[in-house]
């Protein structure tokens, strides 16, 4: 798609607060099982079979014994989970060919380590239909336990048309589909209407870009508006979002997407002055850190309700909740409002955009008829109406551009125009590398490495040099990977 | 055969019969992971376990025990070892002797000073992650720590207040060996010193610390095995950051292994642990045992 196609961004003041969707993001404290001295980990057994290179294209209609029943792995709570489980018992009632059994696995970590796991025990122990968290997208090919989603969509001659093409494009490695994107969010601009006004700020115009930023935490400041003009939560996510924004790749090999990854790029010009904005904001006391893990992930948020920094970045997925908090009355001096995420530098680049947050819908290599349900299912599960339901009840961006016609999703977003947020900054983000976001097998730690920096800008740490720390640990985490794949 | 060889073949053959479930359970639970784990060092291990791994020998052995990150790893691990084993110690024998007197109630402050033995590490945990949080925490408040980023994520103190968790949990098991061994010390000797008129510093440092060194050589070797090990309170107070501040041997492995899908890295680590536990608790056995004063009677 084009740049004609790209839809204006425009901030919306949520000012009638109807019933939201009750939907709570899952961040649950993980067991404090301690690992002992020596505990052996089961290795060793190869086992997943080979898949055809055509996929069963009714392998599950014509089983001989139905219904087909499968099992699908997620990592839904609360809202969610009860959205999910709607959607399954209406898939139910439209066809009688597949039985899908949810099994919850709380959250992408323990996703992780639940598949890790069951891929040593072999193809009986694994689900069908994986949700499986975006970053994780190489770990999961490198497996080799799964079929790419392209290609069931090839021989179902499947239309791909309607679907948000910056959501395929981040499952696109190396020209292949590998998942359907599901459950959707992006990085949005939350903001306290009131203290902008207090501080002399249009606010219905909320900052567009990081100078813009730093000139309205300035004067929030300054006028005495709020302690801090902003809370900067160390999520590696919001860099990697900033470097697409200013449409830079975040590792080599055109974001891992033609090759494989073998070193990190986000050490350039752009990195730097994005690092030495991060560090500029909370050394002059313009923004303060907040926690991006463990039980204080939701502090930036907070400061908003308690008046301490009135502006923050974090995901879309979070404005459910956002909602449901605020209908409680506990922060009645608060006037939210959502806003695009800022591009870096004093002008949104033009070729520059977001990628998405969330998880996607991977067919797991198992049997023909199991392989042909599981995209029944995923078909189902990502078609306009069940997106449409799927994001009033969670919070979550529809994938599918007919949802926006749904009479329940028009009639929810209007009553909170801040959902369309993330959905127009997805919709206008151009189909490119750099925009795609990054695929590495060592995602997980080239998000440690970022975070780790984040964490040391905000203890005083120069930006050049945790910048390069970040890369050379992240260059050494992906060369390591790469040797064992 | 004689008779005498029959029956002390019979004997023998009892003898190892009854210690065969205790072998076989330690050889399934300890041994064959233990050799395992050792095996696993010698392969670079694939991101996920169907795939096959590539045997490096002691490549991987040299590589990660050489690394800088290794030694900064241990070099945490002992810090916070010697943040919490003598504090730990030190108030619990503190405690121990306030609380052994014969006034009345102290039955109560008993009770309430070995109450931390049964509040679990996770329990622990989100209390003190509670209090320590800079928006909502009291002790944030109390310090003057109010907004920002608080002690849990400033790289001085991350270490330290997880030690001061750790500390505080121990207390209540610290306390009860403490009193156990004080109330078991011969009065007579203590009356003898008494009448000899020795004062109560002098019966403390004199007598009541020798008498007590066996518990405090117990309390020691258990704390250092024990602050190793330490896991819980780190992965639900500051998961080993910020940026590796709080990063100690065991949840580097814990990282390793179940982050960053890397098992044969992880392997090595816990090698290295279990060698210097194993070095460290015989040094302590061998160091500190002729010092120690087994004798009561």
């Amino acid at each position: 798609m084009g740049d004609d196609d790209r839809e204006p961004l425009s901030a919306v003041g949520i000012s009638a607060l109807t019933d939201g969707p009750a939907f709570t993001r899952r961040d649950l404290l993980r067991s404090a099982a301690a690992v002992g001295v020596g505990a052996g980990v089961g290795l060793l057994l190869p086992g997943v079979a080979e898949a055809k290179s055509k996929f069963p294209i009714g392998a599950a209609t014509r089983s001989k014994s139905k219904p087909v029943s499968i099992t699908m792995w997620h990592s839904m709570t609360e809202a969610n989970l009860q959205t999910l489980q709607k959607l399954t018992d209406q898939f139910h009632r439209s066809q009688k060919n597949v039985r899908v059994n949810l099994v919850g696995q709380n959250s992408y970590t323990d996703t992780l380590t639940a598949y890790t796991t069951a891929l040593s025990a072999g193809t009986s122990k694994l689900p069908d239909v994986l949700q499986w968290e975006t970053s994780l997208i190489q770990l999961l090919i490198d497996s080799q336990s799964v079929v790419p989603v392209g290609s069931a969509v090839a021989a179902d001659h499947y239309s791909l048309g309607d679907y948000v093409p910056s959501m395929l494009n981040y499952f696109r490695v190396n020209g292949t589909l590998w998942a359907m994107p599901f459950n959707i969010s992006s990085q949005v601009l939350y903001y306290d209407q009131n203290v902008l006004v207090k501080a002399g700020l249009d606010p219905t115009k909320p900052p567009t870009t990081l100078n813009g930023l730093r000139t309205a935490a300035k004067k929030i400041v300054s006028s005495g508006a709020a302690k801090y003009g902003m809370s900067l939560k160390g999520a590696p996510a919001t860099f990697e979002l900033f470097m697409s924004l200013g449409n830079k790749t975040v590792v080599n090999h055109s974001n891992g997407r033609k090759g494989r990854a073998t070193a990190v790029t986000f050490d350039d010009a752009l990195g730097r002055s994005i690092f030495s904005w991060w560090s500029g904001m909370l050394n002059d006391k313009l923004a303060q850190e907040t926690a991006p893990t463990g039980t204080g992930v939701y502090d930036n948020l907070l400061a908003i309700g308690s008046g301490i920094a009135p502006m923050t970045l974090d995901t879309s997925a979070a404005l459910g909740t956002i909602l449901v908090v605020l209908t409680q009355k506990q922060y009645a001096n608060v006037k939210l409002g959502v806003g695009p995420i800022p591009s870096p530098g004093s002008k949104p680049a033009k070729s520059g955009g977001v990628f998405i947050g969330g998880a996607g819908l991977y067919i797991v290599k198992k049997s023909a008829a199991h392989q042909d349900a599981a995209w029944q299912f995923i078909k189902f599960l990502t078609s306009p109406d069940q997106q449409a339901t799927w994001a009033v009840g969670t919070g979550y961006v529809p994938v599918r551009k007919a949802s926006l016609s749904n009479p329940t999703l028009s009639k929810a977003w209007n009553s909170v125009p801040g959902y369309r947020v993330p959905y127009q900054q997805l919709l206008s983000s151009p189909v490119n590398p750099a925009c795609a976001g990054y695929v590495s097998g060592a995602a997980n730690q080239i998000d440690t490495a970022i975070q780790n920096a984040l964490a040391a800008l905000a203890n005083g740490t120069p930006a050049k040099q945790a910048l390069n720390e970040a890369a050379s640990a992240a260059n050494s985490a992906i060369r390591s990977y790469n040797q064992r794949v | 055969m004689s008779a005498k060889t029959l029956r002390r073949l019979r004997e023998g053959a009892l003898g190892y019969l009854l210690v065969l479930p205790a072998l076989g359970a330690f050889g399934l639970f300890v041994f064959y992971p233990l050799v395992k784990t050792a095996y696993l060092g010698f392969f670079l291990a694939p991101p996920t376990p169907n795939l096959p791994s590539h045997y490096v020998g002691f490549h991987q052995y040299g590589q990660v025990l050489g690394s800088s990150e290794f030694v900064s790893d241990l070099g945490r691990t002992a810090f916070f070892v010697l943040l919490t084993v003598p504090t730990g110690i030190v108030v619990g024998l503190l405690l121990a002797n306030l609380a052994h007197t014969k006034v009345p109630g102290i039955r109560a402050f008993r009770t309430i000073y070995s109450s931390t033995v049964a509040t679990s590490t996770a329990v622990a945990s989100v209390a003190f992650l509670t209090l320590l949080n800079p928006q909502i925490g009291v002790l944030s408040y109390l310090f003057g720590k109010a907004g920002g980023n608080g002690v849990l994520a400033n790289p001085h103190w991350a270490l330290p207040a997880v030690a001061m968790v750790t500390v505080w949990q121990n207390i209540g098991f610290t306390f009860i060996l403490m009193s156990a061994a004080l109330q078991s010390l011969p009065q007579e000797v203590l009356e003898a010193a008494k009448v000899d008129g020795a004062s109560g510093s002098v019966r403390f440092r004199q007598i009541v610390l020798p008498l007590l060194s066996p518990i405090l050589f117990f309390a020691a070797v258990i704390g250092v095995i024990g602050g190793f090990q330490s896991f819980g309170q780190i992965d639900l107070l500051t998961q080993g950051g910020p940026n590796h501040a709080s990063l100690v041997l065991i949840y580097d492995i814990y990282q390793q292994a179940f982050q960053f899908n890397n098992p044969g890295y992880a392997a090595v680590l816990s090698i290295a642990l279990f060698g210097i536990l194993l070095v460290l608790t015989f040094v302590q056995f061998f160091f500190f045992q002729r010092r120690v004063s087994y004798a009561s009677d």
